[in-house]
């Protein structure tokens, strides 16, 4: 199985250091608190908020508790496949996705409330993380929800010796390293970094970082991008131009 | 740096550094952080005329402001307040007295599900809202229970127009060509009631369509509406 | 969840031939069809029905036949309601509703006693009869619940079906071998004959008036109602009674008439807009 081709083309047709297309739509869900659809390549994830709201759960006296789920449909897969919605890597990723997106909200504005985000995987073809995370921020910023930053996510990897951005699901599958990184990029922070699967010598391991990073920067860019359409069109919609 | 008031904005991004010395005022939808003023939501960027800088954006749940008047559903009663749903994250609670000229033995009789129009009359952020049936000098003033009519929602942003002065013309249109009385509820949730059903659903139906129209558009149709209804 | 208040009310309007939205009682709620939204699956399509909001995909693949119908295909229905629809769908909930859901889809649209599909016809998805043959898979998701589920999961399915299109299979080991062997054709591949297969309509009754497209308030308001099932040509494939209220035949027959007539009239729209958007 190659990989990148000599002349330096993917399996899509991609150079290595290419995003693949990124769609973003808010507001896709109508009893949603807030909701968006994102799209990175052929990777789609619906994300839904609900919240902030007092439930009958643990609540917390000064800020507010973030609740996570993902669930992923039958079809998403190539194979058909009826996955329960608390498989071990859907609770392990909803562990991650929780912590890096309430890191950005300001809890402590909500104190004593809940707020509960779900994600529902329709098509998956690598960087499922990464899109959740993307489709998750834009939920939260489609209910109103008080954010620190924009938040953008990509996945980073490393094959045949080459950095890889945005791995398709071919080429997660390849056994190389895979770096999932979240970015702020007012406060220019690195929310988020993971590292699964291998080893890897510590330059390149600097030098996936800096592509993540700026991955994550043209992603960013990307969702500001959509955001600020959204709002604008409603802004306009309400007769204040 | 300081912007220009309407201008749409991200979470995170900078509206105003703050100065060597002075009083900056700032309201909600602004934040400090890290020295430097930022947006937390996305919206609009607003200053009041007293200087005051704060987002207008469009969201769902309702965060109640003293004053506000709004409409609200009773979801329980408790013995010494009714629980009212207000869609914001916290149900409010509406003392039993609340009301005007009321003792022990005459308290309305709300039951789940029974609507009232109730001003908003504590929200601290650690506390559950409270509401009131009366104004500041005890008067009822046109709150208190709602029945009959129907109830529908609209969003944050559409409400403010509704609430202009003067008035919005689809609400004008409808006025001209019928009787009906309408309550909007500043947290979204809206009341009609009319002599005839068929006036309700109207009304109600010309409201909704305010979301998606801007205020011109939505009097225009409106009035072709009614037009129509009337012929 | 609905109170005294709200339910006079529609009762109330329903008895005048108005609903909250304007509607008359016979009419169905805006609708919208997305066909082709999930590109990896061999089908799938999103009906917005008013508020209801459901997205279905398809999948086609080899399995084995029911032991049964040793020379037919299958199909096989699951429904999932999306937490993303409201938090009352985490969990167990969700599931346990989308079985009932599933299980009147499977009544309705597939097998009759004769061997004959609810339209589809399952003796020509057989590959090697007794061994193997292609499995319809239809995955339906509730995103969100505003009455009509199923009038709106059969939309869906039939924007979904229109898209499938069977590979051509060709037996290179047969009978003769312990483990047969295929080769899988994808370019000479042949549309699945689903214009026979049937929509929901659900019919209710509030009152004397009977109604279609029903939103969850006036669902809670009414008595009983009848999911049936029909095709193109008025034919009804399969009824489902929701509801414990005892009904009359004379009432179950002018719903299933109602039903006869305004079935039809659905699946024309919705068909006329698929050939458009897939331009066949």
């Amino acid at each position: 199985m190659e990989y990148v081709t000599p002349e330096g083309l993917r399996t899509d047709g991609r150079r290595p250091r290419e995003l693949r297309k990124l769609g973003c739509q808010l507001g896709t869900l109508e009893s949603a608190d807030g909701s968006a659809t994102c799209e990175m390549g052929f990777t789609k994830v619906l994300a839904a908020v609900f919240g902030p709201r007092d439930t009958a759960g643990k609540l917390h006296p000064d800020r507010a508790v973030v609740r996570c789920q993902v669930a992923t449909a039958p079809f998403s897969a190539g194979e058909r496949r009826r996955r329960g919605k608390r498989g071990p890597l859907a609770t392990e990723q909803a562990a991650t996705i929780r912590e890096t997106l309430a890191e950005n909200i300001h809890l402590e504005l909500l104190p004593r409330t809940q707020i509960d985000l779900y994600f529902h995987v329709l098509q998956a073809d690598g960087g499922i993380l990464s899109t959740c995370l993307n489709a998750g921020m834009l939920a939260l910023a489609d209910a109103g929800i008080p954010l620190k930053d924009l938040v953008g996510s990509c996945t980073v990897g490393y094959l045949e010796s080459t950095p890889l951005l945005d791995l398709n699901y071919i080429e997660e599958s390849g056994g190389g390293p895979l770096l999932p990184m979240a970015y702020q990029p007012n406060m220019d922070k690195i929310l988020m970094l993971q590292m699964d699967k291998g080893k890897l010598p510590v330059e390149t391991f600097e030098v996936l970082a800096t592509l993540a990073t700026e991955g994550c920067r043209a992603v960013t860019g990307q969702i500001r991008q959509s955001l600020m359409n959204h709002t604008k069109q409603l802004a306009v919609a309400r007769g204040s131009v | 740096m300081s912007l220009g008031a309407s201008q749409v904005l991200g979470p995170g991004d900078p509206v105003l550094e703050l100065p060597e010395s002075g009083e900056v005022r700032i309201g909600s939808g602004v934040r400090l952080q890290d020295g430097c003023m930022a947006a937390s939501k996305a919206g609009r960027l607003q200053r009041t005329n007293r200087g005051k800088l704060w987002i207008k954006g469009r969201q769902k749940k309702y965060i109640p402001r003293v004053d506000d008047a709004v409409v609200g559903i009773v979801r329980d009663r408790l013995p010494e307040n009714f629980i009212v749903d207000i869609n914001g994250p916290f149900n409010a609670d509406l003392p039993l007295l609340a009301f005007e000229n009321v003792t022990r033995r005459n308290i309305p009789a709300l039951k789940a599900g029974d609507l009232v129009y109730a001003r908003v009359t504590a929200a601290d952020r650690d506390l559950h809202p409270v509401l009131a049936c009366t104004n500041a000098l005890g008067k009822a003033a046109g709150m208190g229970p709602l029945s009959g009519g129907m109830t529908f929602s609209v969003s944050s942003a559409t409400v403010a127009s509704l609430l202009a002065v003067p008035p919005h013309p689809a609400l004008a249109a409808l006025g001209a060509a019928f009787k009906f009385e309408v309550v909007v509820g500043v947290n979204g949730l809206c009341w009609v009631d009319a002599d005839k059903l068929a006036t309700c659903v109207l009304v109600a139906n010309c409201i909704r369509n305010c979301e998606d129209l801007g205020a011109e558009e939505a009097g225009a149709v409106t009035k072709r509406i009614v037009q129509a209804m009337a012929g | 969840m609905i109170s005294a208040g709200e339910r006079a009310y529609i009762t109330q309007c329903v008895e005048g031939g108005l609903r909250g939205d304007g509607r008359g009682c016979l009419d169905h709620r805006v609708t919208r069809l997305d066909v082709g939204t999930i590109p990896q699956a061999n089908g799938s399509a999103r009906v917005q029905l008013g508020g209801t909001d459901v997205m279905v995909g398809v999948k086609v693949e080899i399995g084995a036949p029911l032991a049964f119908r040793p020379d037919s295909g299958r199909v096989e229905f699951n429904v999932d309601f999306s937490p993303c629809g409201s938090p009352d769908f985490e969990g167990k909930e969700g599931e346990v509703l989308g079985a009932d859901l599933a299980n009147a889809l499977a009544r309705s649209v597939v097998v009759g006693p004769d061997g004959k599909a609810g339209g589809l016809d399952l003796a020509t998805l057989s590959i090697l009869p007794g061994n193997s043959c292609w499995v319809i898979f239809v995955d339906a998701l509730i995103l969100n619940n505003d009455g009509s589920l199923l009038d709106a999961v059969t939309m869906a399915m039939r924007g979904a079906l229109a898209e499938i299109r069977i590979p051509h299979v060709e037996i290179t080991k047969g009978d003769s071998a312990e483990v047969p062997e295929f080769e899988i054709d994808n370019e000479k591949s042949s549309k699945l004959d689903a214009g026979a297969v049937p929509i929901i309509v659900t019919v209710a009754k509030i009152g004397r008036r009977y109604l279609v497209d029903l939103t969850s308030e006036e669902e809670l308001c009414s008595d009983f109602s009848l999911h049936i099932a029909v095709n193109a040509e008025g034919r009804v494939c399969g009824v489902t009674k929701k509801g414990s209220t005892p009904v009359h035949a004379s009432v179950m027959q002018e719903m299933l008439e109602l039903a006869q007539r305004i079935g039809p009239k659905v699946i024309e729209s919705l068909d006329a807009y698929i050939v458009d958007v897939l331009g066949e």
